[in-house]
């Protein structure tokens, strides 16, 4: 009878043990309860990717996850365990018929000589010529073709255009992307060249537009005419070539 | 004077000396109690700010929110970390080591895991709490939002419309 009784549960129990096994397994994972502050250092670990796609988790992780206090604790988790982005200044264009696409790669630098392609990013404004991508903190600055500019963030492939800036003629103009640690904002810094209405002479202006704001701030005109060269940005400040040959005595930089 | 500020010189690195050895007992919420030294102790910024505070320190500390097992292993971590020197680069990786095999024996016993994660939390014990909210966030990192409700027996709250938002948060924004 025992036997009988033990080779029925045998048959009977096995596909019911691997069930209860894989709720065990589950339930024993599943802490009775989480505190959200203890969730939001546990969050703060995951990479973006697995951020974006647990901001569908509930409520209350959507609303964790798009805070800009877990945005900051996000971004100094991420700095202890940092990652080589490489961004060749080239990109390939792609023509299919009437469209034209821009391709940029995104690489991971592994080290050594070892490098994996993580994303084919499509620029369909396409990516003005002569310029080289900026980046802070994780957010790269890409110039357009016309006189658009475009703030891409590789880890979760956001894309966001900025505000036209104003005329201009074409040539020398750059720009720097830096973060303000003042105001806590990020903020573009471009230079330009405009032809004064009067003396048709060219003059160097200026602009600074704050993330989150929606137009261009023209600043005081920069105490030297600066080069076409792209900018720094180390910690909080943008550092700006002055154009040596149109300028006797020139600083080697200024803000 | 000179001979003055020595002496207090003296008698506070003698203090020092002495609160550098001084043993602590700390009490689960079984009733079991540990004896550590105070470097170990003081690895919780929660018992550091009591203990600096003057606090009961030849009383002991009850901690009603840990029981035995898991203060065990609290202390093993705080004994390692407190009593060790990480000057040298060789003492770095030792500890790196440390945490490393401490860390993957944990990771093997989730609810346990969860323990000492809540312990090291309540106790303030920085380091402890990076590596076991990090083992977590490796454990959960490529699942999907179904298994991560099921997972932490989180209620699914979001309609339909909120998807559409969130996904065109995601392409856009």
């Amino acid at each position: 009878m025992a036997a009988k009784r033990c080779a029925d549960n045998l048959v009977s129990t096995r596909p019911r043990k691997v069930m209860r096994i894989v709720i065990n397994s589950w339930s024993r994972f599943m802490p009775p309860y989480i505190p959200d502050d203890v969730m939001f250092n546990i969050l703060s670990w995951l990479p973006s990717k697995s951020l974006v796609r647990f901001k569908s988790v509930c409520k209350a992780w959507h609303a964790m996850i798009s805070s800009p206090c877990f945005i900051d604790a996000h971004l100094e988790c991420s700095k202890r365990n940092p990652s080589i982005l490489m961004v060749p200044g080239a990109y390939e264009k792609q023509e299919d018929g009437e469209n034209i696409a821009f391709m940029m790669g995104l690489y991971k630098y592994h080290g050594g000589k070892t490098m994996e392609l993580v994303h084919m990013q499509n620029f369909s404004l396409g990516i003005g010529v002569w310029t080289r991508p900026v980046h802070c903190n994780g957010l790269l600055l890409i110039p357009t073709m016309n006189l658009e500019m475009m703030i891409c963030n590789p880890s979760t492939r956001q894309i966001v255009f900025l505000p036209k800036v104003s005329g201009n003629i074409c040539t020398g103009t750059r720009a720097g992307f830096g973060f303000d640690p003042h105001s806590n904002k990020y903020k573009v810094a471009r230079s330009f060249y405009q032809r004064d209405s009067e003396t048709q002479e060219l003059v160097c202006k200026f602009e600074v537009l704050t993330l989150g704001t929606n137009a261009w701030r023209q600043t005081e005109d920069p105490p030297y005419p600066i080069d076409a060269l792209t900018p720094v940005h180390v910690k909080g400040a943008i550092y700006w070539i002055v154009c040596s040959s149109l300028c006797p005595d020139p600083p080697n930089a200024f803000l | 004077m000179a001979t003055g500020s020595g002496a207090a010189a003296a008698a506070a690195d003698a203090e020092e000396k002495e609160s550098g050895s001084r043993m602590i007992t700390l009490t689960s919420n079984e009733g079991k109690a540990f004896v550590v030294t105070e470097a170990s102790a003081r690895q919780s910024a929660t018992i550091r700010s009591m203990v600096d505070d003057g606090g009961c320190v030849d009383k002991g500390f009850p901690l009603p929110n840990v029981d035995s097992k898991t203060l065990a292993r609290v202390i093993q971590y705080c004994d390692e970390h407190g009593n060790k020197e990480a000057h040298t680069v060789d003492e770095r990786a030792a500890l790196a080591k440390f945490d490393k095999d401490f860390i993957a024996e944990l990771d093997a016993d989730k609810a346990f895991l969860y323990d000492v994660t809540m312990a090291a939390n309540y106790l303030h014990i920085q380091g402890l709490f990076a590596l076991t909210t990090q083992c977590i966030a490796d454990t959960i990192k490529g699942k999907t939002p179904e298994e991560i409700r099921t997972a932490f027996g989180i209620e699914y709250d979001l309609t339909a419309q909120d998807e559409e938002e969130i996904k065109e948060e995601d392409t856009h924004a």
